[in-house]
């Protein structure tokens, strides 16, 4: 898939978060918004005519597959919405996001098809994928572990615990998206509690830090990825800047777009644009 | 009692190949050096990190590994919650509760532990009162699937018979259901009492046996002796089965002593069990 069908992709992955959020009047389409291109980028690119992550609809426990920790629960209708592209169920399942008796809870559980573990609340995806990354070395597997993050998660203290555990342990089959969107519920995460120097306190922990500029542009989330596949016995932080709300003019870098569903106003607004990139 | 926890996890480890042992820092006080001879490789220490430790153990898991976890319950409950019950992990959490860490502190006495578990879906909770008992429920855990708790004392010499409800000595006037640690002081306590004690010992809190439980009350007046708070452990275990049920046990907190001292201050020494049972 080159860079414009990537970019298609994610036009695509928007307005089915905004649609899905809209209908059942919930849901973060702000801080949706900012982690849309690192998983297409993970769920679509290839590196050598090889996929990215390894998954497969039809085989989805085979030995060769990848992990996906999608840690930034929030985010979940983003993952839900490439999982049902790749035929891991049906897309009508969207329309019924969080909603009592229906498949797709708020935040990703083990129970839905493509999705391992789950992360129902924030800050032990890392120590999750820790784990899987741990075992896999274990039984000496070269599968790979793909962990998504936000930065305000950094606030949480597991997360440090879960990266010295990774340094310790050389998981070098580990790679961490820092989404730094900069923004939280309450407001920019700077005012909340700061989490600055993200790639001093990664690299004093061991690990590798690749910084990405622009966490839209693909050139530079997959060069970062495959820069990652020549880092041994190092576990691999790949942080990237994003905007919150990316995509919806008005609701970029808004703290109050963060978790809510767009109104109807805003949808007539919004959809037309982005349909019309496709 | 604690021994078990060497003798079985070796014995295990050869019947089990997805068994995996984890540790924070307390490899001596588990008696794990023996495993770590035999199985280095399936033993992992992660520090201090306790929160961080129940999450990695869930990606082990997710793997298809049977992790066995040495945790002080109430220092990672979310973790324990979010990352291993959520997803009905086959994870095994192994604990030791009561006054029996008694110089140690109250910070380390685990007297909330049995309701904290027993509160979680998904999660088993197993009360061993000997090493025989322990040696039982380290099986029962590996050949059960699903989360479980395991809460050990330091206790020496056999006590009971076998995992389950058992009665230990008849009695005709009051009937008292005793767990754990706690099973050698109210034989004592039976012994010195003037009225006619049958002594029910409780090893599996949940699932409770409940037709075993009623079945060995019959119409005496009963009470439950536990080295644990008397909200939410065996006492209202035993209430649940629809029993009424006078409740001897911990009502604030622990603080440093020798345990012998301490049963004797919270009144669950046998003298003070004896004198309580009117």
């Amino acid at each position: 898939m080159n860079n414009d069908q990537l970019a298609k992709k994610s036009i695509q992955v928007r307005l089915d978060v905004l649609t899905s959020a809209h209908k059942v009047g919930f849901g973060a389409v702000g801080s949706t918004m900012s982690v849309v291109e690192i998983l297409v980028a993970l769920y679509y690119a290839e590196i050598g005519g090889r996929k990215v992550v390894q998954i497969d609809a039809a085989k989805p426990g085979c030995a060769d597959r990848d992990y996906v920790i999608l840690s930034k629960g929030q985010a979940a209708l983003a993952q839900y919405a490439i999982l049902a592209d790749l035929g891991f169920f049906d897309k009508s399942e969207l329309d019924h996001y969080a909603q009592a008796n229906a498949l797709l809870s708020s935040r990703p559980t083990g129970k839905i098809p493509g999705i391992v573990g789950g992360c129902v609340s924030y800050g032990y995806g890392l120590s999750v994928a820790c784990g899987l990354a741990m075992s896999l070395k274990a039984d000496r597997k070269s599968n790979r572990v793909y962990v998504v993050v936000v930065d305000e998660e950094l606030q949480k203290g597991q997360i440090w615990e879960a990266a010295q555990t990774a340094a310790h342990y050389n998981l070098d089959n580990l790679v961490l998206f820092v989404d730094k969107d900069k923004m939280q519920v309450d407001g920019a995460v700077k005012g909340v509690m700061d989490v600055d120097c993200v790639q001093a306190k990664f690299e004093a922990f061991g690990w590798k830090v690749m910084k990405v500029v622009d966490g839209h542009d693909f050139d530079q989330i997959l060069q970062a990825v495959v820069k990652s596949y020549t880092i041994s016995r190092r576990p691999i932080c790949i942080l990237c800047e994003t905007v919150a709300g990316r995509g919806i003019g008005f609701a970029e870098r808004k703290a109050g777009y963060h978790d809510v569903a767009l109104s109807a106003g805003e949808m007539s607004e919004v959809i037309p644009k982005l349909s019309h990139l496709i | 009692m604690i021994k078990a926890v060497s003798d079985s996890l070796v014995e295990l480890a050869r019947n089990y190949s997805a068994l995996t042992v984890f540790n924070a820092d307390f490899s001596k006080e588990w008696g794990l050096t023996r495993f770590a001879e035999y199985y280095g490789e399936k033993l992992y220490t992660l520090g201090l990190s306790e929160g961080n430790i129940a999450s990695v153990v869930s990606g082990f898991a997710l793997r298809g590994k049977m992790p066995f976890v040495f945790l002080p319950v109430e220092k990672c409950y979310e973790q324990i919650r979010n990352s291993i019950c959520v997803p009905n992990l086959n994870v095994k959490i192994v604990g030791i509760g009561g006054l029996g860490l008694g110089e140690e502190g109250v910070g380390r006495q685990s007297l909330e532990d049995v309701a904290l578990m027993r509160a979680l879906p998904n999660m088993k909770v197993y009360c061993p009162c000997d090493y025989d008992e322990a040696m039982e429920c380290m099986k029962l855990a590996a050949a059960e699937y699903g989360p479980c708790y395991i809460r050990l004392a330091f206790v020496e010499g056999k006590v009971g018979g076998g995992v389950g409800v058992e009665v230990l000595k008849k009695g005709s006037d009051v009937c008292v259901f005793v767990m754990g640690g706690m099973v050698g002081e109210v034989l004592k306590a039976a012994e010195l009492s003037e009225k006619s004690v049958k002594v029910v010992k409780v090893s599996v809190l949940k699932p409770i046996d409940s037709a075993a439980i009623l079945e060995c009350a019959g119409d005496l007046k009963c009470f439950s002796v536990e080295d644990h708070s008397v909200i939410g452990g065996l006492g209202d275990a035993v209430m649940g089965c629809g029993l009424i049920v006078k409740k001897l046990g911990m009502e604030g907190f622990g603080e440093s002593g020798k345990a012998r001292d301490l049963r004797r201050k919270f009144g669950l020494h046998a003298e003070g069990i004896a004198e309580r049972l009117a």
